[in-house]
C-alpha cells in the first residue's frame, strides 16, 4: 500500500513534468489556431511556398496584439519600429548605407515585402525585377529603342541592391568596377571605341545611359559637341602622352576657352559661381554626355535641389499643398548662371509671372499692382509675389499667408 | 496648515526655478530692439538689393554697398542719409566694403564683380587693387566679401575656389586660408579683437573658426530644419562679447552660438514688416553691439539694438 502510494506520487511528478515541459509547442500551436480559427484567409498564404518565420511558428502575436492596438491590423508597432524589431541593421548594415532606398528610410517594408508568405523569394510581393518597376515604371526606364540586356529581363539587382548601398543610385559597386565585372575593358573593341583613352577607371555613366537609349552603345542623348566629333584633345591631353586623362587646363578657364559668351552670363549682381575648389561649371554640367538640357548633370530639378536642401524639403513637405506647375522646371523663371532681378529671376518681380504670357488675364484683373501701389510693410513695389509664393505654399492660389485672415490685414489694417 | 502651505509654495517655486535652469537656452529669444529700417527717401532714393555694410567705429557712419544702384551711401550715427558714391558713374555693382584706418575704402564689384577697388575720397582715389603673387588654384580669384583686423589687413572671400585671401593695404598678398576639403565654400569672413578668423560655408552649413595663436581649425553646424540647424546660412559676424550670428537666408532669422558651437537662441523672424527679415544677405555687429542686416528681399537696412 505505501508502495503504490509512492509509486502514485512518482508518476504524478512524471506526468506533472512531461506537462510542464511539453508546454511551449503546445501553447504556439493553440495560439496559432486560435488566430486561424477565425482568420480562415491566412490559412492559404500560410501554406505557401515562402512563410515569414513567425507565421510558420503560428507565432502571430510577435506581431500582433490580439486585444487592441494604435496601429492597423492590431499590429504591435509602427512598419518601421515592428519590422526593425528582429530585422536589425547592427551586423550587416544592410539599411544605413550612405545612400538609402526611400522605402527603407522611410520604414516601408510592406512596398515590396509581403508580410505573411509569398511564393518569391524573401517574401517580395512580386517576382525579380516587377517589384522595382511598381515604382520605377519599366517604361521610364526604357525610353529608348535599345535596353540593357539586365533590363529587359528585369534582372535589376545584378547591378542595384534594394536596401542601401555607399554607391549613388544604389549600386552594387563604383560605377566603372560595376561595369567591368561584365564588359571585357581591356580588349581592343572597347579601347578603339574610347579613341584609345585608357577609361576602365572612369565613369561610365557620365556618357552611357545603363538602362536605355535611343543611340548605339547606350550613349546619352545629347553629347558635348568635341566628343561627338571624337575631338577629345579639346579637353584632354593626346591618348598617347603619359597622362592622358589630364585635362589641358583648369577649372572654368578650360570651359571658357569655347564658351567665351557664358562668362558674361555670370557677370550680373546676382552671380551663381559656388566658389569651392572643383571646376564649378561641373558643380551643374556633365562635360561628356547628358539625358538632361543643356548637357545638365541630372535632370535640371535634381541637379538644383542638389545645393538647395531646404528647397526641396519646402516644396516636398506635406504641408506645402499648393505647387506651382512649374516648380520641378526651375529655369522657367530663375536664371542658373546670373541675374540682375531678385531671387535669380529672369525677369523683374513685377514681370516674372508673365514672362511667357502664362499669368496674362491675372494682370487685368488682379489687386492694384505696379510701381505707384507700395507695400506699406517695406514700402517696396506691390507685384505677384508681393501675396503669392510661387515656390509652394499651404494656402489655396500659393498665397503666402490665410487669405482669410493675415494675407490681407498685414496691409489693410481694420 | 498655513506651514504648509508655506512649503508647498516654496516647492513649487524650487520645481519652477530647477525647470529655468534645465530648460534648453534656445527657449528664450534675444533681449533685441529695432533701432532703424533704412529703406530710402525721396533725397537718397531706393536701395536696390543692397549686399553688405561697414560701420566706422572713429566717426560713427554706416556704409552701405547698394550693389543694383552701383553706388556706396553714407549715413550718419542717427542713421541720416548722408550723402553717395559712384565714382562719377565708374564703380559697378558693389558687393562688399571695408574702411582702414587711413580712411580708406576697399570695396568688391566691377561688371563682372572680380574686382577690388581702393577709394581714398579726400586723395581723390579710384583705383583697382591688383592683387600679386596670389597662390594660383583651379579657378580664376572672384573676390566677394571682405573684412578688416586691427592691423588693416584685409581678408578677401575668393568665391572662385573656396579660401580665404590675406592681403596687406597695398595689396600684397600675405596668405591663404582654407580647409582641407576642396568642396567647401567659404563665403563669408569676420575677424575678432584677436585676430581669430570666423568663417562660413553656405552649402555645407557649416561654420569654421581659424585660430590665430594656434593655428587650429574648429567648426560647428549642420544643415536641417531644427532650431539649432542652418538652411543656408550666408553671413557671419561676432558680437563684442564673442557669440557667433549667423544669418539664414532662407530661414530669415539670426542663429546664435558661442565659440565652441554651442547653440544659444533664434532671433528675429521671416516676413516683412518692421523688425522681420525676408531673403537677408548680410550681418555686421558694432562694438556698441547695433545689430546691422541688410534686408535684401525687403530692400532695406534694419538696425537693432542688442542687449548689454
Amino acid at each position: 500500500m505505501k508502495n503504490l502510494y509512492k509509486y502514485s506520487i512518482f508518476t504524478l511528478i512524471i506526468i506533472g513534468l512531461s506537462i510542464t515541459y511539453s508546454e511551449p509547442s503546445r501553447d504556439v500551436e493553440t495560439r496559432g489556431k486560435t488566430c486561424l480559427d477565425c482568420h480562415h484567409e491566412l490559412q492559404k498564404k500560410i501554406s505557401e511556398e515562402k512563410t515569414h518565420a513567425p507565421v510558420k511558428d503560428g507565432n502571430c502575436i510577435s506581431c500582433h496584439n490580439p486585444h487592441a492596438s494604435n496601429h492597423k491590423g492590431l499590429l504591435k508597432n509602427n512598419e518601421m519600429a515592428l519590422c526593425y524589431t528582429c530585422h536589425k541593421d547592427d551586423k550587416s548594415g544592410d539599411f544605413s548605407q550612405a545612400i538609402i532606398h526611400d522605402p527603407v528610410r522611410d520604414g516601408k517594408c510592406l512596398i515590396c515585402h509581403n508580410s505573411h508568405s509569398s511564393t518569391n523569394d524573401k517574401l517580395l510581393i512580386k517576382k525579380g525585377g516587377e517589384v522595382c518597376f511598381s515604382c520605377h515604371s519599366k517604361d521610364s526606364i526604357t525610353t529608348g529603342k535599345e535596353s540593357h540586356p539586365l533590363v529587359k529581363k528585369g534582372e535589376c539587382i545584378t547591378c542595384h541592391v534594394p536596401h542601401s548601398s555607399t554607391n549613388e543610385g544604389l549600386i552594387k559597386k563604383g560605377n566603372a568596377d560595376l561595369c567591368s565585372s561584365c564588359h571585357k575593358v581591356r580588349e581592343k573593341l572597347f579601347i578603339d571605341a574610347h579613341s584609345g583613352y585608357p577609361v576602365e577607371k572612369a565613369n561610365c555613366s557620365s556618357c552611357h545611359n545603363p538602362h536605355s537609349s535611343n543611340s548605339k552603345s547606350l550613349l546619352k542623348a545629347s553629347i558635348h559637341q568635341p566628343m561627338a566629333k571624337k575631338d577629345c584633345k579639346t579637353c584632354h591631353n593626346d591618348s598617347n602622352s603619359k597622362d592622358p586623362l589630364k585635362l589641358i587646363s583648369n577649372g572654368t578657364i578650360l570651359c571658357y576657352n569655347c564658351h567665351t559668351n557664358t562668362k558674361k552670363s555670370f557677370e550680373k549682381i546676382n552671380s551663381h559661381v559656388i566658389g569651392n575648389r572643383e571646376n564649378s561649371c561641373l558643380n551643374c554640367h556633365n562635360p561628356h554626355a547628358s539625358d538632361a538640357k543643356y548637357l545638365l548633370d541630372k535632370r535640371e530639378e535634381k541637379v538644383c535641389l542638389k545645393c538647395h536642401q531646404d528647397t526641396k524639403r519646402r516644396i516636398t513637405a506635406k504641408s506645402t499643398l499648393f505647387k506651382h506647375p512649374k516648380l520641378e522646371d526651375c529655369s522657367s523663371c530663375h536664371s542658373a548662371h546670373g541675374s540682375d532681378n531678385t531671387s535669380f529671376l529672369k525677369a523683374k518681380e513685377g514681370e516674372s509671372c508673365n514672362i511667357e504670357k502664362c499669368h496674362e488675364q491675372q494682370q487685368i484683373f488682379s489687386h492694384p499692382v505696379g510701381p505707384d501701389i507700395i507695400d506699406p510693410r517695406n514700402k517696396k513695389e506691390m507685384n505677384c509675389i508681393t501675396c503669392h509664393n510661387p515656390m509652394g505654399s499651404g494656402y489655396k492660389y500659393n498665397l503666402r499667408l490665410d487669405p482669410d485672415k493675415e494675407l490681407c490685414e498685414q496691409c489693410h489694417r481694420f | 496648515m498655513p506651514q504648509i502651505l508655506t512649503m508647498n509654495k516654496y516647492k513649487i517655486l524650487s520645481i519652477i526655478f530647477i525647470l529655468f535652469c534645465l530648460a534648453p537656452p534656445y527657449l528664450f529669444s534675444a533681449d533685441l530692439n529695432l533701432i532703424a529700417s533704412l529703406s530710402g527717401d525721396k533725397i537718397m532714393g531706393k536701395f536696390n538689393q543692397p549686399s553688405a555694410i561697414f560701420f566706422d567705429e572713429l566717426k560713427k557712419r554706416l556704409y552701405v554697398a547698394d550693389t543694383g544702384n552701383n553706388r556706396l551711401v553714407s549715413f550718419d550715427h542717427e542713421f541720416n542719409f548722408i550723402s553717395e558714391f559712384d565714382a562719377g558713374g565708374e564703380l559697378k555693382y558693389p558687393t562688399s566694403i571695408v574702411k582702414n584706418s587711413k580712411d580708406q575704402f576697399f570695396v568688391v564689384g566691377g561688371t563682372a564683380r572680380d574686382e577690388l577697388f581702393l577709394i581714398d575720397i579726400p586723395k581723390k582715389i579710384f583705383k583697382q587693387i591688383e592683387i600679386k603673387n596670389i597662390t594660383a588654384r583651379e579657378n580664376p580669384f572672384l573676390p566677394d566679401n571682405l573684412a578688416i583686423d586691427k592691423d588693416d589687413n584685409l581678408y578677401i572671400t575668393d568665391r572662385g575656389n573656396g579660401r580665404i585671401l590675406v592681403v596687406d593695404s597695398d595689396g600684397r598678398f600675405l596668405k591663404e586660408i582654407a580647409v582641407e576639403n576642396k568642396f567647401v565654400d567659404l563665403t563669408d569672413v569676420q575677424i575678432d579683437t584677436e585676430g581669430n578668423i570666423y568663417s562660413l560655408s553656405t552649402l555645407e552649413g557649416k561654420v569654421y573658426i581659424f585660430n590665430n595663436k594656434e593655428g587650429s581649425v574648429s567648426s560647428f553646424g549642420k544643415r536641417g530644419s531644427r532650431a539649432n540647424e542652418f538652411e543656408f546660412p550666408v553671413s557671419i559676424a561676432i558680437s563684442p562679447n564673442r557669440f557667433v550670428y549667423v544669418l539664414d537666408k532662407h530661414k530669415g532669422n539670426v542663429l546664435v552660438f558661442k565659440k565652441d558651437g554651442n547653440f544659444q537662441f533664434n532671433m528675429l523672424k521671416k516676413g516683412w514688416g518692421n523688425g522681420e527679415i525676408y531673403e537677408p544677405s548680410y550681418i555686421y555687429i558694432d562694438r556698441g553691439n547695433k545689430i546691422y542686416i541688410v534686408d535684401r528681399g525687403n530692400n532695406r537696412i534694419q538696425i537693432f539694438q542688442g542687449g548689454k
